[in-house]
């Protein structure tokens, strides 16, 4: 057993680390580690994901002959963990569950379209899964799609497209075969958010980001923009999960606010008194010095399952362990900051920035986003536990 | 980075669960709940023969010379079936100390005793009426020509009554870590036993102290040293007792699944409805995340990195999650769980006391607390 990366991999995150820091210098590029700082949406960031493509950081997994470095997942780890670290965004959905989908089902003349602008960020995407009556039960979806000529018509509604008010392409799931039982019956597209048709408008989140709802009114959508085979996509977008779970949920952002925080313990000072000497000051810098430990650790034990079944249950469990011990953390931080604590982060009085009134907004995306903590636990309960919920 | 057991490791694991299936029902462990030696002899054959009492003990002192993973593995099992044996104390206490700062006279006189498990120490630490602490210890011991004079109450001693020797700590000066460690036989004149009634109905003693003389040569280490070298190898030791935990709430989650899938109410296993089966889920992610960190922390020690303040959290966190894990499992079984007759109550009653016998909460979240604030000002201060 060996808990520590080899020297390579250290090498590697240093170095990464340091080109990151270089060419993300300008203002606007990071974000605040408040827990959703992942998705880029200005043109400057957009321009930062450009760069880290010419820096060889895109694809990293990726096979060779396809202009990826072939290595290890452990490396697309690193590199997500020291992105999130300092508050940039995410190497990306293209690059992740995209990519890895068009690389295992995605047509030749798809593989040549896609790949390379991909590795170059030159595209990007939104996500079109959520519906109004589908979130939690994703089967259920009801996008409709209908053979029309050597293509599909698509008309119904998408929510929670995060991205979809930037992106040049959505890859979306549409039910094209309603007579099949319901997880059977769904295909994967690939839309250009410019097509006729299409109307995005915003949905805010309680912590200030954009997220979006999404009309599709009689789009159509040539064959060829089809992924893999009619009827398949549930099975290949749970595939996909399988192949990114190691870098869904990474810790840097908590990793951030724990260090903030522990150095507000250090430094601050309430009614002229020190806080760290207070016993119960001392005893939160323990949990959260622990909490923190325990989510890194839980991270790890997805990036070092090689069994799909065992990763699934390993990343539902890393999900709750990290989101709830992000609302832990912020609560506590609230509570020790005493008076003033709910000043928010841009409020220029706000304790330690405001960051964690922020957060512990924030937290609740990360709760209930991408498979709801109770969506996890029936995952945990019925397939790590063998429980007939 | 490789979170694989080596095959020896998977090997020792799964000898030492036939083995406990097979000699440590829970029949024996209800059998040994208010036994006055507190372990039933053929379970220690048993385990003797598989060379547990010296896993850790050097190789030139009788033992098998493993690591703290080894150990981390084997208390994990013995959590998972409660088996009453004396290892904790004796082997990884006790040959802890003496390994640490015993004469060789000492070492040679017990280690491999303890290694062939025909001697059992146990520890004289726990006061009443004082805390964990080291003001806690408050025993006289006068220092005289011809060794120590003895005279005051240890309680909490377990093992006392099968222990060939005690390590007793003892007050040897004003200041609080003015500590001495010394070997006492538990059947010298002036000792007198009296048998606790605790929460797990385990074999714990008040051991009083009448004018017990001790000879000078009995003390292990330098004189006001023996806090120090208590400190060090409790600390280390919370690895294995954060595995002992795990094990224990594992044991407790294999009885309260089991019995979610076969018990039917309103016409189904009760495991069907989320109201059991997520608290189930919870319970499984935090015992996951504190085996991690416990495997970690011996993992720590193995390679000689720093490994205390991981120890210290491996043994919070599984106690923060071996509680969980019995309370959720307890609660499964309904009505019939609060019967006397139902194996969940042995895990759900040793599993608190198992948590709360090592240390006060409170105290070891502060100590890692003052250590990360004063690793950050150090690391501050070496940024400018």
């Amino acid at each position: 057993m060996d808990f520590d990366f080899s020297e390579e991999q250290h090498a590697f995150r240093a170095k990464a680390a340091a080109y990151i820091k270089q060419v993300g210098a300008k203002p606007g590029i990071a974000y605040k580690p408040t827990f959703n700082a992942g998705y880029a949406d200005t043109a400057d960031r957009k321009e930062f994901m450009k760069d880290l493509g010419r820096g060889g950081y895109l694809g990293l997994s990726w096979p060779v002959e396809v202009g990826g470095k072939g290595m290890d997942g452990v490396y697309d780890y690193l590199l997500t963990e020291e992105l999130a670290y300092q508050g940039m965004p995410g190497s990306g959905k293209g690059i992740g569950i995209i990519g890895k989908t068009l690389l295992r089902r995605g047509s030749p003349e798809q593989q040549a379209r896609f790949l390379p602008k991909i590795l170059k960020a030159e595209i990007d995407w939104a996500i079109g899964y959520s519906e109004p009556d589908a979130g939690s039960d994703l089967g259920a979806l009801k996008l409709k799609a209908v053979r029309d000529g050597d293509g599909w018509r698509l008309n119904g509604q998408k929510r929670f497209s995060s991205s979809a008010h930037f992106a040049e392409w959505y890859f979306l799931m549409a039910r094209t075969h309603p007579d099949r039982p319901k997880h059977k019956g769904i295909t994967l597209f690939m839309v250009e958010m410019n097509a006729p048709g299409i109307q995005v408008n915003p949905m805010w989140t309680i912590d200030g980001h954009r997220t979006n709802e999404v009309f599709l009114d009689d789009v159509w959508i040539p064959d060829s923009q089809v992924v893999g085979e009619p009827g398949q996509a549930f099975y290949y977008v749970a595939e996909a999960l399988d192949f990114e779970r190691h870098v869904l949920f990474p810790l840097g952002p908590i990793q951030k606010l724990s260090e903030i925080f522990l150095d507000w313990i250090n430094t601050a000072t309430i009614d002229g008194e020190p806080v760290r000497d207070r016993p119960e000051a001392r005893r939160l810098a323990g949990k959260i010095a622990r909490g923190l430990e325990v989510c890194r650790l839980q991270g790890l034990s997805v990036l070092a399952a090689d069994d799909p079944g065992v990763a699934t249950i390993r990343s539902s469990m890393n999900k709750i362990a990290m989101s709830e011990y992000g609302r832990y953390l912020a609560d506590a931080a609230l509570e020790m900051m005493g008076p003033g604590a709910w000043l928010n982060d841009d409020d220029p009085d706000a304790p330690a920035g405001g960051l964690y009134a922020r957060a512990r907004v924030a937290v609740v995306i990360w709760i209930i986003g991408a498979g709801s903590n109770e969506i996890q636990r029936n995952i945990i309960a019925r397939r790590g536990l063998g429980l007939p919920v | 980075m490789d979170l694989n057991f080596t095959e020896e490791q998977l090997q020792l694991t799964q000898t030492l669960r036939r083995m406990l299936a097979d000699k440590c029902g829970t029949d024996v462990v209800r059998k040994m709940e208010g036994d006055e030696k507190g372990y039933p002899a053929d379970l220690w054959r048993a385990v003797t023969e598989m060379g547990l009492p010296g896993l850790t003990i050097a190789e030139e002192d009788g033992g098998l010379g493993l690591g703290a993973m080894e150990q981390a593995l084997v208390f994990e099992e013995l959590g998972r079936a409660l088996a009453p044996v004396p290892l904790f104390v004796s082997s990884v206490l006790a040959a802890g100390l003496l390994a640490r700062a015993g004469s060789d006279a000492q070492k040679r006189e017990w280690l491999p005793a303890i290694a062939a498990g025909d001697a059992v120490l146990s520890v004289a630490w726990l006061e009443p009426g004082n805390s964990f602490a080291a003001r806690g210890v408050q025993l006289g011991a006068n220092l005289e020509a011809d060794g120590y004079r003895l005279n005051g109450k240890k309680f909490m001693v377990q093992f006392a009554a099968a222990a060939d020797r005690l390590i007793v700590l003892v007050r040897s000066g004003p200041q609080p870590t003015d500590i001495d460690l010394v070997l006492v036989d538990p059947k010298a004149s002036g000792v007198t036993l009296k048998r606790h009634k605790t929460m797990a109905s385990d074999a714990q003693f008040e051991v009083s102290f009448d004018n017990v003389s001790v000879p000078a040569s009995a003390r292990i280490g330098a004189t006001g040293a023996g806090w120090e070298h208590f400190q060090e190898v409790l600390t280390s030791g919370m690895t294995a007792l954060a595995a002992w935990g795990l094990g224990c709430g594992e044991g407790a989650m294999i009885l309260g699944t089991t019995y979610a899938k076969e018990r039917e109410q309103f016409g189904k296993p009760i495991g069907s409805f989320q109201a059991i089966a997520h608290p189930f889920a919870d319970a499984a992610t935090v015992l996951a995340g504190a085996r991690m960190i416990t495997l970690e922390a011996a993992w720590a020690q193995d390679v000689g990195r720093p490994h205390k303040q991981l120890a210290m959290m491996a043994y919070l966190e599984s106690s923060d999650a071996t509680r969980t894990a019995t309370k959720v499992s307890q609660n499964a079984f309904g009505g019939i769980g609060f019967t006397r007759d139902i194996d969940i109550q042995l895990f759900f009653r040793r599993s608190r006391q198992h948590e709360l016998a090592w240390g006060s909460a409170d105290a070891l979240n502060e100590e890692i607390g003052a250590q990360v604030l004063a690793q950050l000002s150090r690391k501050s201060a070496a940024q400018g």
